[in-house]
């Protein structure tokens, strides 16, 4: 069981994560889902042990998240690369080896799935040979190979084709009877609905929701009903109850008043036109996911780093003071020496510090400059 | 401290590195092409030339072209026994200027390659000309100019009434034999026995220092790049990650060290050893270490903040011109060891390595020196070392955007209270 207790983490500018507790029970599979910068890697980078929370816990079975937990977990990052000059085996053989197994164990784990992969041949060749689908079957295999009890997995299908996504797909469900701790991070809602047996959408660092997928849907489901038809239906929007009404061919959407009764809708529809189908709307998790975020995040992108450097870089005035400052300094110092080594008086070394004080005072002003830009971008 | 983690990282990074065909080829390369640049230019120079060159002579005063010959003859032969030089008189008018003029012509059509203008009033003004397209050979005009000053000298000494032979062996020049003494004796050393040795440790050093900072700034921007750290720290801790590193590099360093050695010793078992000032070798051998140590730091900090090959290249020319500092104060430092320069220069931590190893087979520097640059060096060594290993536990999972310096400040203060907070 893995639990986040009032987990928050901030970097310079942003609070990354804001307070979230989560709890995530053995053999379950559990979603985190949120647009980009919502905090989803932060967290799970806090779960895998390379950030440290600046405030609150996360435990594994009640034990804190430390160095020897390491070899219990297996972890895949969203952006995947490993060793591109190395061969396939001893790749695999270290990072095993950094999971605390042994070369030889390493080795005996990994030919079944080297052979089941159709790897097996590339074993002594270089990674780069392989494709793209293919490394990344290796990283798959490199985060499961010691057989870790919690499993963070980054945008699992991200790249895969749809039999190597089923191949994972019946892979994750293996883990799950093993009675893993499997967590697992996707911004594709069609996988988090099918795989997940919970999910949590974070955003802004903030759980918004939370719940199997069924339970949020339900939460989400809007009095809509969608009825297809022959005839004329345009009495259905002057009925009782029927907030609005949105025509299409041979269809119609009404958004009902809450407590509508859907019977006599129906009863009434029936007399009048020939039903060909009537349902209620549950709204997909895209939708609910679109709903929620879209109120929250205005169209803009969610990157609040700032943009200073940029903006110093392509500021012409900044760059000659800059230049100007360099040109000075090293004149200065040229100057200076060339004063030195010729056994001089006082009065030799006035151009050479003049020239050098001046570069200085260039660099202060290019700073300042520096700084007046980065404020303006702010406000 | 060290974890059995430690060892697993310290021989993923030496065999596979071991293994690369850049670090085969390169432990017989650089050998071969050190030796290349010190023996063959040295070799070419001393080569004698293929076949005869012709000089053509104006001789005004028609007194030295005959001697200039049989001198030129009997001093300058080529393997084959042939005369080196072949002296063609030039006749012309009495006018110098008019020889002067239709000689540079020859010249520049490239009908003629030299020529020697000697005026009538050589005697007085001492003066010859050496005319040609190419003035660069500076070995036959040393040897024109010996040879015919020599000529005027003596014909001077019998015109004064002088016996050339008795001039000749009583302006023989004396003969100095240098002697180096220490507290274990005297010994014959020159220049190059003192600086051999000096030069050897710092190239050592230098290749060691740059090669070990290159591959440990590569492998930190490869595994940056391509987010391979975030796996490697969810599988140890980023201590045992650095320190992995640093031990897998530095034995790579030693096997090269080792090879070259084997091939050194069999070069310097040809030389005389006895003549080499080894009395001060472990301190060479100690500040070399410290130094090794103290750039390797410099390049896990630099290493943290970059996040692209070109700019790694570029920390490490930078880093090397520092490197080179000793080899351009070295003449300077021969003459004057002692002086204030080279001791504040050697006090300073980034050049102190090269230049103690420099100075150290010159003469022993005073003991207040060895003992203050040996604690600032290793004093700044474990400042730079630990504000290397907090940038790096920060710094790892950083890409893209370039850190400014208060946040590298920021990271290492995040660093000092974080290790706080464990004691506690």
């Amino acid at each position: 069981m893995l639990e986040l207790e009032h987990v928050s983490k901030s970097f310079a500018t942003v609070r990354a994560v804001d307070d979230i507790s989560l709890v995530i029970k053995a053999g379950e599979i559990f979603g985190l889902i949120g647009p980009n910068g919502a905090g989803k890697t932060t967290t799970i980078r806090m779960i895998a042990g390379i950030l440290q929370p600046d405030s609150g816990s996360i435990r594994f079975n009640g034990m804190p998240i430390d160095e020897n937990m390491k070899n219990r977990m297996g972890y895949l990052p969203e952006e995947r690369g490993l060793y591109k000059k190395n061969k396939l085996m001893d790749t695999i053989v270290y990072f095993g080896s950094l999971k605390g197994m042994t070369p030889d164990q390493v080795r005996e784990k990994a030919r079944p799935w080297l052979e089941r992969f159709g790897l097996a041949k590339y074993a002594n060749r270089k990674l780069e040979e392989l494709s793209k689908g293919n490394q990344q079957k290796i990283q798959f295999l490199i985060s499961t190979l010691h057989d870790p009890d919690l499993l963070i997995l980054d945008e699992l299908f991200a790249g895969l084709d749809p039999l190597n996504q089923e191949m994972m797909n019946e892979w994750l469900h293996d883990m799950k009877r093993g009675g893993k701790v499997i967590l697992f991070s996707t911004h594709v809602m069609e996988q988090a609905e099918n795989i997940c047996d919970r999910l949590c959408m974070i955003n802004k660092g903030r759980v918004v929701l939370e719940g199997s997928p069924d339970s949020i849907r339900k939460q989400h489901t809007r009095d809509t009903i969608r009825i297809e038809f022959a005839g004329d239906g345009s009495f259905l929007a002057s009925l009782p109850g029927v907030r609005n009404a949105v025509f299409s061919d041979s269809a119609v959407e009404l958004e009902l008043e809450p407590g509508t009764d859907l019977n006599a809708i129906l009863a009434r529809a029936i007399r009048e036109i020939e039903i060909s189908r009537f349902e209620r709307i549950v709204p997909s998790l895209h939708q609910i996911f679109i709903d929620v975020v879209g109120d929250s995040n205005p169209v803009k992108e969610t990157t609040p780093e700032p943009v200073r450097p940029v903006m110093a870089a392509t500021d012409p005035a900044a760059k000659r003071l800059f230049l100007s400052g360099l040109f000075l300094l090293s004149f200065g110092i040229i100057a200076g020496v060339i004063a030195v080594t010729r056994t001089p008086g006082i009065e030799d070394f006035i151009a050479p510090v003049a020239l050098t004080a001046a570069g200085i005072v260039r660099f202060f002003q290019y700073r300042r400059r520096k700084k007046k830009l980065a404020g303006g971008t702010h406000r | 401290m060290i974890t059995k983690k430690v060892w697993r990282v310290t021989l993923w990074e030496y065999l596979q590195r071991l293994k690369t065909k850049s670090f085969i080829i390169g432990l017989f390369l650089t050998p071969a092409l050190m030796l290349a640049f010190t023996v063959v230019p040295a070799l070419l120079a001393t080569v004698s030339d293929e076949e005869a060159k012709t000089i053509y002579v104006f001789d005004q005063t028609g007194l030295i072209i005959d001697s200039l010959q049989n001198r030129l003859d009997h001093q300058y032969r080529l393997e084959s026994g042939e005369p080196n030089y072949r002296i063609v008189p030039v006749s012309g008018s009495r006018n110098l200027d008019a020889v002067r003029d239709s000689l540079n012509r020859l010249l520049v059509e490239r009908r003629k390659d030299a020529f020697l203008l000697i005026p009538a009033n050589v005697f007085d003004s001492l003066r010859i000309e050496y005319r040609a397209v190419n003035v660069s050979n500076i070995r036959d005009q040393e040897r024109l100019k010996n040879v015919i000053s020599a000529i005027i000298r003596e014909s001077k000494y019998r015109t004064a009434g002088l016996d050339p032979e008795e001039m000749h062996k009583l302006t023989r020049s004396v003969d100095l034999r240098s002697v180096r003494i220490s507290e274990k004796g005297e010994q014959e050393s020159g220049f190059f026995e003192s600086f051999g040795l000096a030069y050897v440790f710092i190239i050592t050093m230098m290749i060691l220092i740059l090669q070990g900072g290159g591959l440990m700034v590569r492998s930190l921007v490869e595994e940056k790049s391509s987010r391979l750290v975030e796996i490697l720290i969810s599988s140890c801790s980023p201590t045992d990650l650095l320190l992995g590193k640093i031990f897998g590099l530095g034995l790579l360093g030693l096997t090269q060290l080792a090879f070259w050695a084997i091939i050194g010793a069999a070069l310097v078992l040809s030389l005389d050893i006895s003549s080499l000032p080894l009395d001060n070798l472990w301190l060479m051998v100690l500040y070399s270490l410290l130094g090794y140590l103290l750039y390797t730091a410099v390049f896990v900090g630099m290493g943290t903040l970059v996040t692209t090959e070109q700019e790694a290249q570029q920390i490490t020319g930078y880093l090397s011109m520092l490197l080179i500092l000793p080899f351009m104060v070295a003449i300077f430092a021969t003459q004057n060891p002692d002086s204030t320069v080279i001791t504040v220069l050697s006090l300073i931590p980034f050049l102190t390595p090269t230049m103690m190893v420099l100075r150290l087979p010159i003469v022993t520097p005073p003991t207040w020196e060895i003992v203050l640059s040996l604690v600032i060096l290793s004093g700044t060594t474990v400042v730079v070392g630990w504000m290397a290993g907090a940038m790096f536990r920060t710094g790892l999972l950083l890409t893209g955007k370039k850190p400014t310096f208060n946040e590298v400040l920021r990271w290492i203060r995040a660093s000092v209270s974080r290790s706080e907070v464990h004691h506690e």
